[in-house]
């Protein structure tokens, strides 16, 4: 079909002026993507997908939202009542934040497990990590916005946490706030932001593609791209991988839909509770704490009794992930392949998850100990990548 | 792959198993009836702007919204209550006549605006019908200021504000004539739906688009995957 | 995978008839962000505003704002009545203009002298602000013989931005860029002190 359409007339008319056959050409139709891509590769595309629903749902919900402490509640209440179908904007969005980071996160455990990161694609995961760095930024801003309990409680503690740090901490703390406490000129701040960094992200999408088409997708047992293309088992990105990713979408939208429409608070993980009471900032809520998809980090924060410790620990585990082309030192690309770095893996996302019900959860001494345990192992799968990654090791798989 | 997925799984079971069960210890709570209909909602409109009204708020129904669905009431239905209060403009949101000086001054705390209440409290419906019904007798070594069975810690600072038989149903013009007992546990239920109602009244309406936007998504992902398949028919891989 | 043999007609229907679906559904899905963009139930809800008249004296005229724009309302005298028969210089006397236009139901079921005085009681005058040339708000000249205004001055509006004048019951007089008459509205009287516009 998209043949018929660049033999138009007007389809030739613009092309000649602006080259887009050739883009649709080097980009979809005549681009090689490896023929055994398992449906695990549909979650970058669907990623893209989540971010333009966050952005025009976004942009639509800016149309109402007042981001003015005395009346930012009201305002998203006025949303949810007065404006028409302004219910449906707001959870397709805050359903959207949570799904964004399903998302992301099943994306990211492809990555990993199939060696994704690996050369010559450590740049395409750098920028990677940085996309999740910039979604993590843009959900934090977001969440203060309904200027809930926990939306004020949350970001109090976490733009405390930069107190911790020496010389320059107080300074920062200051220019996030914009005030002693979390109030106002932070929330308005926030708003700017939040409303800014989708767009970086837009921007970073950019130049992760290009990386991407650069070096091309990599496989589920890790072949070479060069070899898969010699011996004639690529297809082209149109139509396969775009009819594809058509039904993936689908399915995720059965997903997305059924709590847009059924269960729209998540049980209270898409929509806490304690977000349903105006912010007091003279009193604390019974737990304060993130959004699921910020626990586990949350949970290696608290991990440490100390603050400043706490504090470098939980942006280590994010700075480490960069480091990962570097640390896995197998030439084996496929977890497929590579028995013993899947079960190391395996257990590092069983941390994750563990860590993340930590954050969840009051930290009692159980849960505690449950949590520095999985924080040891977190840094501790990364330390002993460059040793266990070798014990895999045969040669970089040829056919 | 399959393994990877079975460890996953298993995390998933330790890490929601227990927090599935009573968290924080608290009591099992009652379970409210759930019912949903008009007549119910509208019993809790009576419950709530004859008995709740005199502490507490609901600012974000507004007394024009009573003329709506689910509501449908008269113009002079609606006159007759709003006009007990002083903030009765139609624009106006249910607001109360207690000024949070006097409320402090009278129970130590500014009433809660109710608009929210279900939505805002871990057990959701549940929970607030729990605490109507939950002033029960105080153990002995109770000294506070009221004891309730469901409140966190106990002590709550509102009297017991609902015993049965508060108001009688059928007095009022606009329940046509509806003869159910008052009892308590009815109040109770009544305020709930009532309540639940106000917390999210566009929840009807996400319900019943729900199901055309899934029955829609089905088919479409049905022909999408046929789609595939058949274009990736010619492909070994 | 099945391996079946490509089969070209399932392919094309199945092609068509997702692109059909999803295409209905992307549509579909645009409509709830439009509808957002209307208006939101309480702008509606702001559609009539209860003035008080009572304080307002023979001859004063005050402007309260409805829906967002301004109206004016003016306590009539009998002199200013006066001015409003047997005009010549009006450009649509009757209110005939347009067509089918925006009167309102009291006007359009008034008698004669509903439709001269462009009230539904004589001394209260109640209008749009608005002038219909370009939607300045033109200010009140009341006095009769106004050397300032030239002429034979009857009382009545003059708009400051192109000129538009209008008489006592907001008729728009011939010469004046506006088109139209000052637009008249649904109200009513609550009681003699107050009315509700809209």
């Amino acid at each position: 079909m998209i043949d018929k359409i660049m033999e138009t007339p007007l389809f030739k008319w613009v092309d000649k002026r602006m080259g887009v056959g050739d883009m649709i050409r080097s980009q979809a139709t005549e681009y090689p993507a490896p023929n055994n891509l398992s449906y695990m590769w549909n979650f970058g595309s669907l990623a893209i997908f989540v971010l333009i629903i966050q952005v025009v749902t976004g942009i639509f919900l800016a149309m109402y939202y007042k981001p003015d402490a005395a009346i930012a509640f009201d305002s998203v209440e006025r949303i949810m009542r007065e404006v028409n179908y302004g219910w449906l904007l707001r959870y397709m969005h805050a359903i959207g934040a949570s799904a964004f980071f399903v998302v992301i996160y099943m994306h990211i455990g492809r990555n990993m497990y199939y060696g994704s990161y690996k050369a010559p694609r450590e740049l395409l995961w750098i920028v990677g990590v940085v996309i999740l760095l910039i979604m993590q930024g843009t959900a934090f801003f977001g969440y203060l916005l309904p200027w809930g309990q926990m939306s004020f409680w949350g970001a109090a503690v976490i733009t405390n946490l930069f107190g911790a740090l020496p010389y320059i901490g107080d300074f920062l703390v200051e220019l996030l706030r914009g005030g002693f406490g979390v109030d106002d000129p932070t929330l308005n701040r926030f708003f700017s932001l939040h409303y800014l960094f989708p767009f970086l992200l837009f921007a970073v999408v950019g130049v992760h593609m290009q990386a991407l088409h650069m070096v091309h997708s990599n496989n589920p047992d890790g072949v070479e791209f060069k070899e898969l293309e010699k011996t004639g088992r690529t297809v082209p990105l149109h139509p396969y991988y775009t009819i594809k990713d058509l039904f993936g979408l689908g399915v995720f939208l059965i997903g997305y839909c059924y709590f847009i429409f059924y269960n729209p608070t998540g049980w209270g993980y898409f929509m806490e509770v304690d977000n349903f009471v105006p912010a007091n900032p003279m009193q604390t809520p019974a737990e304060i704490k993130p959004l699921w998809y910020l626990t586990p980090w949350y949970a290696i924060l608290r991990s440490f009794p100390w603050k400043l410790i706490g504090v470098i620990a939980m942006g280590a585990s994010l700075a480490v992930l960069f480091l990962l082309p570097w640390l896995d030192r197998a030439k084996e690309r496929s977890g497929r392949r590579r028995p013993v770095f899947r079960i190391a893996l395996a257990l590092w996302f069983v941390a994750v998850v563990l860590l993340g019900y930590c954050g969840l959860n009051p930290p009692t001494e159980t849960l505690t100990m449950l949590g520095r345990l999985c924080t040891a192992y977190y840094f501790g799968f990364f330390i002993a990548l460059p040793w266990i990654s070798k014990s895999d090791d045969k040669p970089a798989t040829s056919a | 792959m399959k393994r990877l997925i079975h460890a996953i799984a298993l995390a998933f079971a330790v890490a929601v198993a227990p927090s599935a069960m009573a968290a924080e210890g608290h009591i099992e709570l009652l379970q409210a009836n759930n019912d949903m209909s008009e007549q119910s909602i509208k019993r809790g409109l009576a419950v709530f702007t004859n008995v709740c009204m005199s502490c507490h708020s609901a600012k974000y129904l507004k007394w024009r919204n009573l003329l709506e669905e689910p509501f449908n009431l008269s113009r002079e239905q609606v006159d007759a209550i709003r006009n007990n209060f002083a903030m009765n403009a139609m624009n106006d949101g249910l607001i109360t006549d207690l000024q949070p000086a006097d409320a402090k001054d009278s129970y130590g705390k500014i009433p809660p605006d109710l608009s929210l209440i279900t939505r805002a409290r871990h057990g959701n419906e549940d929970y607030v019908f729990s605490l109507l019904n939950g002033f029960t007798e105080a153990p002995a070594e109770f000294s506070g200021n009221n004891f309730n069975a469901y409140f966190l810690g106990h002590n709550i600072a509102m009297p017991q504000p609902l015993f049965g038989d508060d108001i009688t149903y059928a007095d009022f013009e606009y329940l046509n004539g509806d003869e159910t007992p008052a009892s308590l546990e009815q109040e109770a239920n009544d305020v709930t739906a009532f309540l639940s109602y106000v917390g999210e009244p566009a929840q009807f309406t996400r319900q019943s688009m729900g199901k055309w936007v899934l029955g829609f998504l089905f088919i479409f992902t049905l022909l999408a995957w046929q789609w595939k398949r058949a274009v990736w028919a010619d492909v070994k891989h | 995978m099945s391996q079946q043999a490509p089969n070209p007609g399932r392919r094309r229907f199945l092609a068509v008839a997702t692109s059909a679906v999803g295409i209905a559904g992307a549509a579909a899905t645009a409509f709830p962000f439009v509808r957002s963009m209307q208006s939101a139930k309480d702008t509606l809800a702001m559609s009539t505003t209860e003035v008080e008249i009572g304080l307002v004296e023979l001859g004063q005229m005050i402007v309260v704002p409805w829906q967002g724009k301004p109206v004016f309302i003016v306590h009539r005298t009998e002199e200013m009545l006066g001015t409003l028969d047997a005009r010549t210089d009006l450009k649509d006397p009757m209110s005939d203009e347009p067509e089918g236009g925006d009167n309102p139901e009291w006007f359009l079921s008034g008698d004669e002298k509903v439709k001269a005085y462009r009230a539904q009681r004589p001394e209260w005058y109640i209008s749009s602000a608005v002038c219909t040339h370009l939607g300045c708000v033109p200010l009140f000249k009341p006095e009769i013989g106004d050397p300032e205004m030239g002429g034979n001055w009857q009382g009545g509006w003059h708009c400051p931005c192109h000129g538009s004048k209008y008489d006592l019951a907001g008729r728009v007089i011939e010469g004046s860029p506006a088109p139209r008459n000052l637009q008249i509205m649904k109200y009513a009287f609550m009681s003699d002190t107050t009315v509700l516009i809209g």
